[in-house]
């Protein structure tokens, strides 16, 4: 079992490699560190990131190499890594015929929150992500942007120290995408929130770290501010992918 | 709690639901033509059936286990759970699943039972309604997402394999209790007693007594809190069970009667009687009776003076056959003959080759010699061979015993005849 010395929420990925069947290899040694905070996986469709979420939440099996995830000095294992885990996939996770409340109680229960206090807790995500009013609504009555959220409530409806987030906003209005990321902002306070997206402009003002993958390779890694040194943020992006 | 709700599947488990509960009720109805043609035209005995149901149950449960576990999304949440994988999958398609299960299984057990009965019988028999309930609550169950339905049905479930294996030993062994004591004494409606019989009751508790608590056990063991569903499946089971039980004290006909309330008829030979109601719901049966009885008169069968139906106490010189043997050619005959041949009082005798069984044999013989068809007649016996236990069933058993056709029938009761030793007497 790995540990650090600081207290601080620690994702590991030390030397992984993976490829897809007899594909030419994606993650050939890859190695990143994530913080308390949110990190945002920067870059264009097919460079990698929903694979290295899918790694690392264990969706996927690497072919080798490490991927921890550290609270307290401590490697999480098993349910105890499960049990802090909030995963917001790509796709809606709709259920036909649940209502908001319903789902994000499933959600919150197959996390291991009792039945007993499911619900309680499934109002409090909603009432984070804004959406109490709607509880009793059917989750295919919402709109595109509501639904995002009631993933993100489903995500956080167990108080996640490590909230996973795939292309959160990639299908939503620009007020949307606002309220989201103001959403996204405030959870990592005190969470780990990795969350990958092609949305250059996502990077201003919602995450604390930037790390642009391209074909399974780093090819910045630093501060939001580091990364939108220089001028132009979507010059900057296209300039870093092909260097 | 309720979870996830997949439609189709509340809609899969009901259609298939209603289809087996009209094909249980069309099946078990009163006359059987239907069920005769079904087995026609499989060319398949009433066990086809009961394994096609059982099939059934079993593709049903995983379409609904994969179907679910399809679902877009549910994979992922599994994966990421915390909850072992049954109970992710703890939602109205786990009540479904389990839903469709109970059903089929009662459904398959309550026919594998009642189309063994002889034709002619009372349609809608209780375990019918028990099967209309059980229907009902798994629907509730998949309708609603609750588990209590179900916990509510299973000891219905349990109660009918419980008692169809019963049955089964009994047909295997003759052994007339447990079997009796569900299916057949207390739940026919033509059942005459001349007393009250008191031991299915007691066997009904004591039966769920020891079922229930086993569940009970079994949930303290295994740490299952569930106290309200555990109630559920004792309460109902015992409420089942013992209900059952008394039904059978509860029909009139169960009554001490006396045989003089019967209708005696001098025939040919003896005296038949019957009751009233017995007359009323078979009128042919004395005609059949009397055709039987001139049958094994003319093959040297010496009769007894008075026939009547379950009548206070069987005396000397009195054959008493139950109204259940009165309902069908082929029980009346197999009865009949048995009754003729043990009245006759007199040793067995002894078969030359020292193989067949004489007195089965017998009995096989004067039946299809007063018209049951053979192929109906066949008994199931185990005897000792060379090789081992044998358990002959079917054809096997009556080429056997050398009883293919009513000439070869008639050819063995010749030889029974001829053979028999000691003083045979009808008394009285």
């Amino acid at each position: 079992m790995l540990s650090t010395d600081d207290k601080n929420l620690l994702v590991t990925v030390s030397d992984l490699q993976f490829r897809f069947g007899r594909k030419e290899k994606l993650f050939d040694g890859l190695n990143i560190q994530l913080e308390t905070g949110s990190t945002a996986l920067l870059g264009p469709n097919g460079a990698g990131k929903s694979t290295l979420i899918n790694l690392m939440l264990g969706l996927l099996k690497k072919q080798s190499g490490e991927i921890s995830f550290l609270t307290e000095g401590t490697t999480l294992e098993g349910n105890t890594l499960k049990r802090q885990l909030g995963y917001l996939p790509q796709g809606d996770l709709i259920f036909p015929g649940m209502t908001a409340l319903e789902q994000v109680r499933y959600a919150a229960w197959s996390k291991g929150i009792e039945r007993k206090s499911a619900t309680e807790v499934a109002e409090r995500a909603l009432a984070e992500v804004g959406l109490l009013e709607f509880a009793n609504k059917r989750a295919k009555q919402l709109s595109g942007g509501q639904k995002r959220r009631l993933g993100l409530a489903m995500a956080i409806s167990n108080g996640p120290k490590f909230l996973v987030l795939d292309e959160p906003t990639s299908s939503l209005d620009p007020e949307q995408r606002h309220i989201f990321n103001s959403l996204i902002a405030k959870l990592a306070e005190n969470t780990l929130v990795p969350s990958s997206t092609h949305q250059v402009e996502d990077v201003i003002g919602t995450y604390d770290r930037v790390l642009l993958i391209n074909h399974g390779r780093i090819k910045f890694e630093g501060s939001s501010s580091q990364f939108l040194q220089g001028g132009n943020p979507l010059e900057q992006y296209v300039a870093r992918l092909s260097s | 709690m309720k979870f996830i709700s997949p439609k189709s599947e509340r809609y899969f488990a009901l259609a298939l639901a209603f289809g087996v509960l009209a094909l249980n009720l069309w099946v078990t109805s009163a006359n059987r033509t239907g069920l005769e043609k079904i087995m026609l035209l499989g060319s398949a005995s009433y066990k086809s059936i009961f394994v096609v149901q059982v099939g059934i149950a079993i593709v049903a449960v995983i379409f609904v286990y994969v179907g679910h576990s399809r679902r877009p999304g549910f994979n992922t949440l599994q994966k990421l759970s915390v909850r072992p994988w049954w109970a992710s999958f703890g939602s109205v398609a786990l009540i479904v699943a389990i839903s469709i299960l109970l059903f089929l299984i009662l459904s398959s057990v309550l026919m594998f039972v009642e189309i063994q009965k002889p034709i002619g019988q009372w349609n809608f028999l209780p375990q019918i309604w028990v099967l209309v309930f059980t229907f009902a609550a798994c629907a509730l169950a998949a309708v609603t997402g609750r588990y209590l339905p179900i916990w509510a049905a299973a000891p219905l479930v349990v109660l009918g394999v419980i008692f169809a294996s019963a049955l089964a030993v009994q047909n295997a062994y003759e052994k007339p209790y447990w079997g009796n004591l569900f299916l057949l004494n207390m739940s026919l409606k033509t059942s005459i007693s001349n007393s009250v019989n008191w031991s299915p009751v007691w066997y009904s508790i004591i039966l769920w007594a020891v079922v229930g608590a086993g569940v009970v056990l079994a949930a303290l063991v295994l740490r299952v809190k569930a106290g309200k569903y555990l109630a559920a499946f004792v309460i109902v089971g015992a409420v089942t069970g013992v209900a059952f039980s008394f039904q059978g004290l509860m029909q009139p006909f169960t009554k001490v009667r006396s045989s003089s309330e019967a209708n005696c008829v001098a025939a040919a030979q003896v005296n038949l009687c019957l009751w009233p109601e017995v007359e009323i719901a078979y009128p042919k049966q004395r005609n059949e009776l009397q055709a039987m009885l001139a049958l094994a008169h003319d093959n040297g069968f010496m009769l007894p003076q008075t026939i009547s139906v379950d009548t206070a106490k069987r005396t000397k010189g009195q054959v008493i056959l139950g109204s259940i043997f009165a309902q069908s050619k082929v029980v009346l005959a197999k009865n009949l003959s048995s009754v003729l041949i043990a009245n006759q009082n007199c040793p067995f005798p002894v078969d030359p080759t020292g193989k067949i069984i004489t007195s089965v044999q017998a009995r096989v013989a004067l039946a299809a010699v007063m018209g049951a068809p053979i192929e109906q007649l066949a008994p199931t016996f185990e005897f000792d061979s060379a090789s081992g236990a044998r358990v002959l069933t079917g054809m096997e058993s009556l080429s056997y015993l050398k009883i293919t056709d009513t000439a070869s029938a008639k050819a063995a009761l010749t030889l029974w005849n001829s053979q028999k030793e000691g003083t045979c007497v009808v008394n009285g």
